[in-house]
């Protein structure tokens, strides 16, 4: 313990050092460290070498390549970066500011719009969340039935190029079947009002993919022999969803209650759709048997929720990613998140302490969520060859007291600096003309 | 949407009072339709299809293309191009789209339809007042999202001519397409006849078919001679007073120069016969349409080759009627005494079934009328004007119950039609070249069962043709 709290002290006294410091890539020796692979178990006082932006070397007998920096893990541990498979990160900066908003195109059907495009950087909240050992998200678009593709990006970067970990889904909001009683403001609907609302909501998406179809045949057919053929039409819309159709690009179904889930099921059954993951499922559990029949992949979350029916047990959106994981589903765990992406070791941690148990939640925020982002070959777990997405902590990092000391993005090496840290140190050396409590003037002044 | 414990706080309280000033954008997105689906495909091929390209002139199994809102083929053997969308016609029959000779469809009702009010000399009302409106152009009061709209396409109605809302003189009608998101995505150039009705105003002059018909002379002819006037004055106004101008009377200018026709709309022979004889003295041209018994003056409408457009609205049967069955209903046909001369008052009863009697006669005298004219080779369009077109199709099987052979019906909605509103070149038919005009049923349009399930106007498709469920996406049923 007397250990653990020097470290922690070290790290922080060398922080104002650290401030201009920028990320940077090189040969990094990580030494003596408890390494969780998470693909190949754990391996104690392990060495991984870092050269540029890949693993090349991981194990407990590992030569360290002449010139590399060392970095004595002794006493700490070494996580693959954590993946948040749902968040607004980049897309949101301050809430009640409508311009630095960008989740939402106009419109019910944009499935052209990438938030790649429209992630920022700069955001302080990237910083930020990097801090608890996140390394890489999902960003997603909102509103509509088909808001845009979701980007998964890593958090280090100056551009959406630099930041992509290579992988782009399709977001859909599965309609919603109104159930009991009207909620939200405005007007009220009546019953069958809110039930004409849903099959309309229903017969568009099926019209939307109906035509996308017709597009993707015509698409294909002048491709094959555009000889002697007039152009087609050219819809970004129905281009953007072509992919998804194909199966090159993965639907992000986003769906929470129970019937829409069985109804989602079966809409992506009857439509062939062949690479679908579901996002949200919050009442996955009620019909986990049925998810893992149809071996449907579900980014679960957030796990930091209260149930959704006021007869569930007060527990049910923790235990939820854990009976899902059960049931035979693959289960990634997403924070739901736009500054508090920080937050997603510890939606993994009460999913794990909620009956998942910390190997499978894990795997959740790492490996799994890597392979239902389709990233796996980079990304996701400690291996040789993979991206260099790691950090250092002082112990498990779904435990909110342990320190992440290090994080790696691609490689680099990227400083433990956020606004909060700046805050926290502005803080502890205050301005010396300001230390004094400054007189209380009358307040008749 | 689960609300998080370990999320910032301050964002959960204050979004939803964010989220509720944007309220009125969001709704009206949410309001916003499939019409919002990016069209994929210019062009669309029904195939396998019963095709009946005109009355008689039928293919049982073959394919009609249509592109950017023309037919671009239609035949037993053609080649579906391949950027064609695909709708399978088995058990389907496609139409030429129907054509409403004459309708308020897409003119929204309004207070200025019918003004009332006292006026400071009953016998000299404002022209606005009086219900004298030849200068009103339906173009300006066209609402492409009225519900009439939607409700005539769901009966097969494709194109029609468009009247605005008035009395004796409503304004000037246009040829309008049932489609469209906009006014002035509707209206068709062609021909724009003048409506006149036998409607007075209420409370001051004209009131009565008398004032109405002197109104009308003194109107007609005073434009007449303001034209005379005004053509001197162009000619050489030196010296001469400014001559008036009402856009009333300037209304009457191109009626009197025969480029556009007098419409009117009739109740009974003796309106028609009124209609006709302003014709004759005014010298205007003339379409006529209502035509309640119109069978009265059908030879002098034939020998003046007046174009001819019958009412769908039919007079009610009798309650006694509806439950009598057919042999007794003959019985009392064949009794009908037109000796009203010799009094019965000795026997009422009697005096009462004569009178049943007539109403019988006169009735099915009413629903041959259409059978009769097309015996006598008179075409002519159909008109819900003033009608409920709902009860449309109905309606229209009476006539065809009472000797209207299926093709006539189907010319009157169609190729006649056409013709009579001189849409003979784009509309009236299924072939190349012509409008994508298509009404599509689940069957013969004309048997009982049959339903609209989908209608192509300038080639944009309405209704789905989905009619599983609850009926076709439009709720429509045969015969309501």
């Amino acid at each position: 313990m007397t250990l653990l709290l020097n470290l922690v002290l070290a790290v922080l006294m060398l922080l104002p050092q650290q401030q201009d410091q920028k990320a940077r890539q090189g040969t990094y020796a990580i030494t003596n460290a408890r390494i969780e692979t998470v693909a190949n178990g754990t391996i104690e006082n392990g060495t991984v070498v870092i050269e540029g932006d890949r693993i090349i070397a991981v194990g407990a007998n590992v030569a360290i390549p002449a010139g590399a920096e060392v970095i004595d893990g002794t006493g700490l541990q070494l996580y693959p970066g954590m993946i948040d498979s749902g968040t607004n990160l980049g897309l949101n900066e301050v809430g009640s500011v409508d311009e630095t908003n960008d989740t939402n195109e106009i419109g019910d059907i944009t499935p052209h719009m990438s938030a790649l495009t429209a992630v920022n950087p700069n955001s302080v909240a990237i910083p930020v969340t990097r801090v608890s050992g996140v390394t890489t998200v999902v960003s997603e678009s909102a509103g509509g039935l088909l808001p845009g593709t979701a980007a998964v990006i890593n958090l280090y970067g100056y551009t959406a190029e630099q930041m992509t970990a290579g992988s782009e889904m399709l977001i859909l909001n599965f309609p919603q079947e109104p159930s009991g009683a009207a909620q939200g403001w405005g007007p009220q609907r009546s019953a069958q009002e809110r039930k004409k609302g849903y099959e309309d909501a229903i017969a568009k998406l099926d019209e939307v993919f109906d035509r996308a179809e017709l597009y993707d045949r015509i698409m294909t057919a002048y491709a094959a022999s555009p000889a002697g053929k007039a152009e087609p039409v050219y819809a970004p819309e129905m281009d953007a969803i072509r992919p998804v159709l194909s199966g090159d690009r993965t639907l992000m179904l986003k769906v929470n209650a129970e019937g829409d889930i069985l109804k989602a099921i079966d809409w992506v059954k009857e439509r062939e759709l062949p690479n679908v993951v579901f996002s949200g499922v919050s009442e996955g559990w009620r019909v986990a048997d049925k998810l893992a029949e149809a071996g449907i992949a579900c980014m679960v979350g957030p796990v930091l929720a209260t149930p959704t029916r006021s007869s569930d047990r007060y527990d049910k959106a923790y235990a939820n990613a854990g009976l899902l994981s059960q049931a035979g589903v693959k289960v990634a765990i997403r924070s739901g998140e736009t500054e508090n992406v920080r937050n997603l070791p510890f939606n993994a941690g009460f999913a794990a302490a909620y009956g998942m148990g910390q190997e499978e939640a894990l795997k959740a925020v790492t490996l799994n969520a890597a392979e239902v982002l389709g990233i796996s070959d980079d990304y996701g777990s400690i291996e040789v060859g993979k991206k260099a997405n790691m950090f250092i902590s002082t112990g498990d990092p779904f435990e909110p007291s342990t320190q992440i000391l290090a994080l790696f993005i691609d490689g680099f090496n990227v400083p433990m600096e956020s606004r909060h840290i700046d805050l926290y140190r502005e803080f502890l050396n205050r301005d010396e003309g300001r230390l004094q409590p400054m007189e209380v003037l009358p307040a008749d002044n | 949407m689960p609300k998080q414990l370990f999320a910032a706080g301050w964002r959960r309280y204050v979004l939803p009072f964010l989220l509720l000033s944007f309220l009125p954008t969001s709704l009206v997105f949410a309001q916003k339709d499939s019409q919002d689906i990016p069209s994929v495909s210019e062009a669309t091929a029904i195939r396998g299809a019963r095709i009946v390209q005109a009355p008689g002139r039928v293919i049982e199994s073959g394919t009609i293309v249509i592109r950017n809102g023309v037919i671009e083929s239609v035949g037993r053997r053609v080649d579906i191009p391949y950027d064609a969308r695909i709708i399978d016609g088995d058990s389907l029959t496609v139409y030429a789209g129907f054509i409403d000779a004459l309708t308020n469809v897409g003119v929204p009702e309004s207070d200025d339809d019918n003004p009332t009010g006292s006026v400071p000399d009953r016998s000299n009302p404002t022209f606005e007042r009086a219900g004298i409106a030849p200068q009103k152009d339906v173009r300006m009061h066209l609402d492409a999202s009225d519900k009439s709209v939607a409700s005539h396409r769901q009966r097969g109605f494709t194109a029609a001519l468009a009247a605005p809302r008035g009395r004796m003189l409503p304004g000037q009608t246009s040829l309008v397409l049932l489609t469209g998101d906009k006014a002035s995505d509707m209206v068709l150039p062609g021909t724009r006849p003048v409506l006149f009705e036998f409607e007075g105003a209420q409370g001051v002059y004209p009131g009565t078919p008398m004032g109405m018909m002197a109104q009308f002379r003194q109107l007609y002819r005073e434009a007449d001679r303001r034209m005379g006037v005004q053509a001197m004055y162009d000619a050489n106004p030196s010296g001469l007073s400014r001559p008036p101008y009402d856009e009333v009377h300037a209304a009457f200018f191109s009626v009197i120069e025969g480029d556009t026709p007098i419409i009117s709309f009739t109740s009974d022979a003796l309106e028609l016969r009124r209609a006709l004889s302003l014709s004759d003295e005014l010298g205007f041209n003339l379409m006529a349409a209502g035509l309640n018994q119109g069978f009265d003056v059908m030879d002098e409408l034939m020998s003046r080759g007046i174009p001819t457009i019958v009412t769908l609205d039919i007079p009610d049967r009798p309650d006694w009627a509806a439950k009598a069955d057919q042999d007794s209903l003959d019985q009392v046909l064949a009794s009908y005494n037109d000796d009203t001369r010799t009094a019965t008052f000795r026997d009422i009863e009697a005096e009462k079934r004569n009178l049943e009697a007539k109403q019988l006669v006169a009735r099915t005298e009413f629903l041959t009328m259409p059978a009769r004219f097309a015996e006598a080779g008179i075409p002519f369009a159909f008109t819900t004007y003033g009608l409920s077109v709902n009860v449309m199709r109905r309606n229209m099987m009476e006539y065809i119950a009472n000797g209207l052979s299926e093709d006539d019906a189907l010319s009157a909605l169609t190729v006649d039609a056409a013709a009579i509103l001189g849409l003979s070149n784009v509309m009236g038919s299924l072939d190349a070249g012509k409008m994508a005009n298509l009404v599509v049923t689940d069957g013969n349009y004309f048997d009982k069962d049959s339903k609209v399930t989908i209608v192509f106007v300038d080639g944009n498709q309405h209704l789905t043709g989905d009619c599983s469920g609850s009926g076709c996406s439009d709720k429509f049923s045969w015969g309501n």
